[in-house]
């Protein structure tokens, strides 16, 4: 039988098939290495941003706690917003306190207590300061205690007035602002109408209800005369004429430790920083002796406390009197400037802790754009890298907290922004939170640097705190 | 023939085993990537998501204190609880009604005395020692130094439940000799009542945690002042007992299987944050009237426009709805670096 010899090659057709095949099976290996080594890019990639993310918003956590983003109190070259600035002759809220006669140097929102408040010195030249002593209670840092009382009887069966309770000038961090205590009771003019533009010619009746600077007035007793009023001329008649009252002093002395507390705070801090220190059912306002000129009101109401003269400015109204604080920021906020990725000048950066920005449907109408809101959040939320360096292909990652009061309410809004190295594609994470207040961060910094220690143990040694009198 | 016939079918057969299991290895690999980089990021994603849970504790302890300064107290030391009545005085002061009395706030609005009192000035906490936290004992909440541990679930059937499916209440249109011919009366009370429950179970609810929701977080508050109180905000499973002792020395270890070392796993995965807060009585701002109305120029006042009117439109400026909050408000929060002796 003849057998076939065996074969010891292949066929052209075999071949080409085999060359075929080969190439599906080594190009189909390199796409598949080639998608999994893109897979496994992508997923480190995206894993690489997701924990950047991650750190972002724990950073922006952080900041909502401790912030940080404003003050660092382990880095002395991070903390700005500790010093004092000399506001004269740079007009607006220095000119505003010389009015009144208190030394126009302001704070900022982490300016120690201790050297900008008025503890145990008056915010007048020649204020009497007998009887006050602050702190009260020296070794309750962290418990309030009852306060001192202005009055020697009880709330419903009251003695006498305690003069001591109103040459009070400090600022004590135990004090609560109890209901029960008649000093936080002033609510300084329920309402002066101006009723005009002239002040001196078109006033019509600045005191409807009574003698309000009484209740808290900078000065004593016999500088609560009244400018004597010019009569509207379309209010000439009777009831007109009733208002026209010439108020003579007397011998009632104002209370005063209601209005320092209120200025004392804002000179300190800013207005944000004020608002965060008085409870919420405060009136911006108070007296001082009438001054002509515009320093004062026909009533008394320093241009401090005047729309559109000084702190209460930007609500456009023609009408003088106190304010709380949704009326304060229910078309305008205030906030605390980040100074940090901020270049401007110590008296500049003092100005925008001591002004506001129109907040409201007002910022769309008169500038169509909401600049100022713009503006508000510029300052108010800079921006900062999470990480100062880091390799080209990473995403990069900034993140702000801002606080600012918008219609009696305080604002924390954080921002996590994040760009893909890539496409050039940003991305942002806003959210608001609940956290640590003004206040409370500022008992969390050590008078002399550093974190304050704070502890309840029985014993425990507390650091004194930007709080600390 | 028979020989090549047999051995190429074998050798393709081994080319494509080692092919696919190639490709196979590859997508394993793969995939296992994925998985590990996944469990990774979810791992820390739990960190963040422990810490935001904390952190939602603080707006519900903050809540608590605002309700607690004003209402919930009913038990006073110095009155049995079957003798409270709500009228002291008066013709109706002999029945025993269990009422929740309004309270005055922590430190009473009226005089400063240390709060809740009631109107008719009861005190509603006391001073004495009944309860230990493992470390010493303590008064029992709401007293100054007392605890509150606050575990959140979600009750099985909250009080006064309604069904959300409306009761069948057809209108009788057949005979109209009935006397409710074509009266839409509601035969069957509507809304309904949850699961049938009667009405004593719809009026109490179901505190059965439902299962899903529990060891997710709690908070704890330490009044440490007549006003200031420390909060520790948790996220975990437990249940805001500070030690597997108090657990214990309050009867509860068997939430922890009667287990010390098993408590301090589940303590050591928690994530635990510590605020101080001061709370205020101030409820609401004083802003006498709204400046929308200046542009008019009208002559009104306070007494127009009160500090509780309630006749101005509800979204409008002059509202004060928006920033009224009966419960008091909080003068300051602080976050502390870390744990105190005492929480």
């Amino acid at each position: 039988m003849n057998h076939p010899l065996p074969r010891r090659g292949f066929t052209l057709i075999e071949l080409m098939i085999a060359v075929l095949l080969g190439m599906l099976v080594v190009y189909t290996a390199v796409a598949g290495f080639r998608v999994a080594s893109q897979s496994v890019t992508m997923a480190n990639r995206l894993s690489l941003e997701n924990a950047l993310i991650r750190a972002g918003f724990q950073e922006a956590h952080h900041q909502l706690d401790f912030w940080t983003n404003l003050d660092d109190p382990d880095d002395t070259n991070r903390q700005r917003l500790r010093g004092t600035v000399d506001m004269d002759g740079s007009g607006g809220v220095g000119d505003r306190l010389k009015d009144i006669g208190i030394t126009p140097t302001v704070g900022f929102p982490f300016t120690p207590m201790s050297t900008i408040f008025p503890a145990n010195r008056p915010l007048k030249t020649n204020m009497p300061t007998a009887g006050s002593t602050v702190p009260r209670f020296p070794s309750a840092l962290g418990t309030p205690q009852a306060p001192l009382l202005p009055l020697d009887g009880s709330p419903s069966a009251p003695v006498n007035w305690l003069a001591e309770a109103d040459n009070d000038l400090g600022f004590d961090p135990t004090y609560a602002w109890s209901p029960h205590d008649p000093r936080t009771w002033s609510r300084s003019n329920v309402i002066e109408k101006e009723r005009g533009y002239d002040w001196d010619n078109e006033i019509g009746v600045p005191i409807w209800f009574g003698r309000y600077g009484i209740f808290t007035n900078l000065d004593e007793g016999t500088s609560l005369a009244y400018h004597t009023l010019n009569v509207k001329p379309n209010r000439t008649d009777a009831e007109s004429a009733r208002y026209q009252a010439n108020y003579q002093p007397t011998g009632d002395k104002p209370h005063r430790w209601y209005v320092r507390q209120v200025l004392g705070l804002s000179r300190s801090l800013g207005f944000y920083g004020m608002c965060d220190y008085l409870p919420c059912n405060v009136i911006y306002s108070g007296y001082a002796s009438f001054a002509d000129n515009n320093r004062t009101s026909a009533g008394g109401l320093p241009r401090y406390f005047m729309p559109d003269k000084g702190f209460l400015v930007g609500t456009g109204m023609h009408e003088i009197h106190g304010l709380g604080l949704h009326g304060l920021t229910h078309a305008q906020s205030f906030g605390v400037c980040n100074p940090e990725l901020r270049t401007v000048s110590d008296i500049d950066l003092a100005k925008e802790h001591f002004r506001y920005w129109e907040s409201d449907y007002s910022t769309y109408w008169n500038t169509g754009n909401a600049d100022d809101l713009k503006k508000l959040m510029r300052v108010t939320l800079a921006q900062d890298t999470l990480m100062k360096s880091s390799p080209g292909h990473w995403p990069v990652v900034s993140v702000g907290v801002a606080h600012y009061i918008k219609s009696a309410k305080f604002a924390n809004v954080a921002r996590v922004r994040w760009t893909n190295p890539i496409t050039g594609n940003e991305s942002e994470l806003s959210f608001t939170g609940v956290g640590t207040t003004l206040r409370g961060a500022r008992m969390q910094r050590k008078l002399d640097g550093g974190w304050a220690r704070w502890d309840n143990g029985s014993g425990a040694m507390n650091d004194s705190h930007l709080d600390t009198p | 023939m028979t020989y090549c016939s047999v051995q190429h079918p074998q050798h393709r057969r081994g080319t494509i085993l080692i092919i696919v299991a190639g490709i196979s290895a590859l997508l394993a690999s793969l995939a296992l990537t994925f998985l590990v980089r996944n469990r990774t990021d979810a791992e820390e994603t739990q960190a963040t998501i422990r810490d935001v849970q904390a952190r939602l504790m603080l707006v519900a302890a903050c809540n608590y204190i605002q309700e607690c300064s004003r209402v919930g107290w009913d038990q006073y030391p110095t009155t049995p609880f079957a003798q409270n009545d709500a009228f002291p005085t008066g013709s109706m002061a002999a029945q025993t009604v269990n009422v929740h009395e309004e309270t005055f706030g922590w430190i009473d609005v009226r005089d400063g005395r240390i709060g809740p009192i009631t109107q008719e000035g009861r005190q509603c906490w006391s001073p004495a020692l009944v309860l230990s936290d493992g470390i010493r004992s303590r008064p029992r909440w709401p007293a100054p130094d007392s605890i509150a541990r606050c575990p959140m679930y979600v009750w099985k059937r909250t009080k006064y439940a309604t069904s959300l499916h409306a009761a069948y209440n057809p209108i009788q249109q057949h005979d109209d000799s009935a006397s409710d011919y074509l009266m839409p009366y509601l035969r069957k009370p509507d809304p309904q009542a949850v699961g049938n429950a009667t009405w004593v179970e719809h009026k109490q609810g179901d505190r059965t945690p439902r299962i899903e929701t529990t060891n997710k977080s709690w908070f704890r508050v330490l009044r440490e002042g007549p006003s200031t109180f420390l909060i520790t905000c948790g996220a975990g499973p437990t249940q805001g007992f500070r030690s597997y002792d108090e657990a214990d020395l309050q009867g509860m270890g068997d939430l922890f299987n009667n287990d010390r070392s098993y408590f301090n796993v589940l303590a050591a995965q928690e994530a635990r944050l510590w605020y101080r807060v001061e709370w205020s009585a101030s409820a609401v701002e004083s802003t006498y009237h709204w400046q929308e109305h200046h542009t008019t120029r009208s002559w009104d006042s306070y007494l127009q426009w009160p500090v509780n009117a309630s006749h101005s439109w509800p979204t409008g400026p002059r509202s004060l709805a928006f920033v009224r909050n009966f419960g008091g408000t909080f003068r300051w929060i602080m976050r502390l670096r870390s744990e105190p002796t005492n929480w």
